[in-house]
Order: structure tokens, then sequence, then C-alpha cells
């Protein structure tokens, strides 16, 4: 009896002091700031796209951006999945990098189908794991899409996760991608990580 | 332009439809087996489905990719955009029937506003876009969605590509209650299917680097093709990315 009135009294107390603080956790980043952090990052993708710059150097800037706005270690992460646990460090490390490239080039070449339209945001909802974004994309002549990004805050930190074009996302088409590189690579990290290099 | 879906909804202005009753014969006959669900995806057919796959690929590699090549190549791009207004325009009929079925107030009115807009042109023109009234793109398939019918099982269909139990049901169904269709006249029809497939060459075209990525430049172009297919058409019915299909930024792998 006494027993369980201790814990039912830690319980609440824990309890209070749990809804005390994760709000401030889980709503320090607004929706205001989601929109603007997406501004900027399509206002960057834009600029690189607009350049005018051969491809070999376009690709090179758009990792810069990834590098300013993606969270590229958690999405590195995601996309491996479980068999991230079972690489080495220097494994992680290396495959970190290679993906990072990987993606500069892909979704660098996608984004260039973009010449000629114009991108705003639109709207932000906020959802478990942060804000997803809203922009549309308008071409002169033809129906506009739909891009919307996930950003998240950790550590104080506001980068983007995920980006979902007219539904379809990066990461679960990666996760797909990578999977079915490493299930030809035998399951061995160090040759997909080859594979990455050379792709794209 | 009838959409930004990538993949876009299936719609046919009124190719045979004894060609579809074969087709849906088909449907029907594979989908006797006792299907078992297996992985993320319900595509217990995989194995027929890679075939069908495979065959479509070919067929794309062969003919369809380049004759959409071809066909951009000589018809100039305002003609090609008019055509495909033109489909567009002819698809509303169905579409607002569709907007009835699902009890669809503001997409019925989105639907007769761009139709009208559209008869300034003769539905060559979209100034219904350029005015900003969206196509809702309402399809069967979405009706039964809206209906609570289950997406069934993913298969592909011959020379038509990536589809679940309920779109091809929807897609057969659009077929028959497509009022152009029940002007029963073979020249309309045969028209009609003719600007459908001048309308899909320009899609495959104008979505030629993701047509390309996906079939070509893919490790698995099956499992890819299918990924994009159900998120794309998920995105669609949900009007919008479904919250609990978000990926976990916090999922440790550690």
């Amino acid at each position: 009896m006494l027993i369980s009135n201790r814990r039912t009294i830690l319980g609440s107390i824990i309890a209070s002091f749990a809804l005390a603080v994760l709000p401030t956790v889980g709503f320090a980043l607004t929706k205001a700031q989601a929109e603007k952090i997406i501004d900027n990052l399509s206002n960057d993708i834009y600029a690189v796209i607009n350049s005018g710059k051969p491809s070999a150097a376009m690709y090179r800037d758009f990792d810069k951006v990834l590098g300013k706005y993606a969270a590229i270690n958690a999405i590195s992460r995601s996309v491996l999945g479980p068999p991230w646990r079972s690489a080495t460090p220097s494994q992680q490390k290396a495959y970190i990098k290679a993906f990072r490239g990987y993606l500069s080039r892909k979704y660098g070449k996608r984004f260039r189908e973009f010449i000629g339209s114009e991108i705003n945001v639109v709207s932000a909802r906020k959802v478990k794991s942060g804000v997803l974004v809203k922009s549309v994309v308008k071409f002169q002549g033809s129906a506009p899409f739909v891009v919307e990004w996930q950003v998240f805050e950790r550590n104080g930190k506001q980068q983007m996760f995920d980006l979902y074009i007219e539904g379809i996302s990066m990461i679960k088409s990666e996760r797909e991608e990578v999977g079915s590189m490493l299930d030809k690579s035998g399951g061995k990290i160090d040759k997909l990580i080859t594979k990455l290099n050379a792709t794209g | 332009m009838s959409g930004p879906v990538v993949f876009k909804q299936f719609k046919y202005i009124g190719l045979s439809c004894r060609i579809f009753v074969v087709f849906a014969a088909l449907t029907a006959l594979s989908a006797c087996s006792a299907p078992v669900a297996r992985g993320e995806f319900n595509d217990p057919y995989e194995a027929s489905s890679r075939n069908v796959h495979a065959f479509n690929k070919g067929f794309d590699k062969a003919i369809f990719g380049p004759t959409a090549k071809g066909y951009v190549t000589i018809t100039p791009p305002l003609l090609v955009r008019m055509i495909s207004n033109f489909a567009g325009y002819i698809g509303l009929a169905g579409q607002a029937v569709n907007n009835v079925l699902q009890a669809d107030a503001k997409g019925f009115g989105e639907t007769i506003l761009r139709f009208t807009v559209n008869s300034l042109t003769f539905g060559l023109g979209d100034l219904a876009t350029e005015a900003g009234i969206p196509d809702n793109n309402a399809d069967f398939g979405q009706t039964l969605y809206v209906w609570k019918v289950k997406q069934g099982i993913y298969h592909e269909i011959p020379l038509l590509g990536p589809s679940t139990t309920r779109d091809t049901a929807g897609f057969f169904v659009d077929i028959l209650i497509n009022p152009v269709n029940l002007l029963n006249s073979n020249t309309i029809s045969a028209a009609g299917a003719g600007l459908y497939v001048l309308d899909r060459l320009g899609d495959r075209s104008q979505y030629s680097t993701f047509y390309e990525e996906t079939l070509y430049n893919s490790e698995d172009s099956y499992a890819t093709a299918r990924n994009i297919y159900l998120q794309n058409r998920n995105f669609f019915l949900n009007k919008g990315v479904a919250e609990d299909s978000l990926e976990d930024p916090f999922a440790d792998f550690e």
C-alpha cells in the first residue's frame, strides 16, 4: 500500500517534471522558423541550379548546401538502417562520406530539372518529430507539384531530415536503392562504399 | 495537362472496352490463388509481377521511349502541350462523375470551373491552371478509397505499369462511367484512344529523366517503381504525406 503510494507519488513527480520539460524541448522549433529554414534552403538550391555552372561544379555546390542544412549523419544512418550497427566506426565514417557525395550528385541532377521553375513555401504543419514544410514548384505552362520538407531540432540545431517530392520520400527511396546495392555487394559495407562512390 | 502526379492516374478516354474486359478477366484469374502478404508491401505475386515489369521495361526501351522521343522531335512543343491539355479537358467529364460519387463538393466545383474556363480555348489551352484552379484528378480508384475499399495487391499491368487491385478496378470502372464513352461512337473512341496514347508519349518525354532514373539507373527497377508508385499514390489519396508514414529522425542504429 505504502509502496504503491510512494510509486504513485514518485510517478506523478516524474510525470509533472517530464511535462514541464518536454514541451520546451518538443516545441522549440516553431513553424515560422522551419519555414524560414526551407525558404533559405530553396533559395540556395535555386542559386546553384541557376548559376549555369558545369555539372561537376554544381554537384560540389550542392554538397555545400547539403552540409549547411541537412542532418547528413542522421539521414545516412536512417538510409542504411540496421547494417549501420554492424559497421566499424571507420566504415561508418567512410559510408557517410560516400553517401553524401552520392546524394549530392543524384539530387543535384534531380534539382537541375527544376531550372525555369519557381518555388514557394506555402504552409507548415507540426508533426511528431518536428515540422513539415510544404512548398509548391511552379513551371510555366504545366501543373505545379508539391515538395514537402521535414525539419527537426536536436541539441538546439535545426536541420532538414527528409524531403518528399509529390509524396515520394528521399529517405525511403534511398533505403530501397542503397539496400539493393548492399545486397549486390554481398552485404559488405566496403563494397557498398566503393559502389556509392562510383554512382550518380 | 491533367496532373502533377508523377505516375499519372490512369486516364484514358475511350480505348475499346473489349480489350479491357480481357484484361479484367486476366486480373481476376490471377487473383484466384490464395494471396500471401510478404514484407512491407502487399505484393504476393511479386515473381509474376516482375515478369510483367520486365516486359514493360523492354517495351519502353524498344518502342515507347524511342517513340516518345520521336513524337516530341517532330511535333511543335505548343502542339504537344495542346494535345496534353485537350486530353485533360476531355477527362474532366469522368472526373466530375467521381467528384460526385465522392460527395466532394469542392472538387466538383473545381472540375466544373476548370471545364468552363478551359472551354474558352476549346480545351486546347490550360487557362485554369494559370488562374490557379487546381486539377483534382479524381478517379474511381480514389472513389473506392473514399468508400473505404482496401488497397489490395500491388501488381504491374502490361503496357500500363504499376497499380493495385483497387486502382486496377478503378481503371476499368472509369472507362465504363466516362460520359465520353457513352456517346457509343467508334470514331470518337478511336480518337480518344489516339489522344490518350499521344498524351502518355508527351508525359514520357516531359518526365524522361524521371523514367530513365527509375527504369534504367536504379539497382532494382521493379522495387523502385513499386516504392514510387505506392508512395505517390498514397500521397494523392491522403492529400499530402501521412504523418505516420514520416521517417523518424531520432531513430538510432547505434
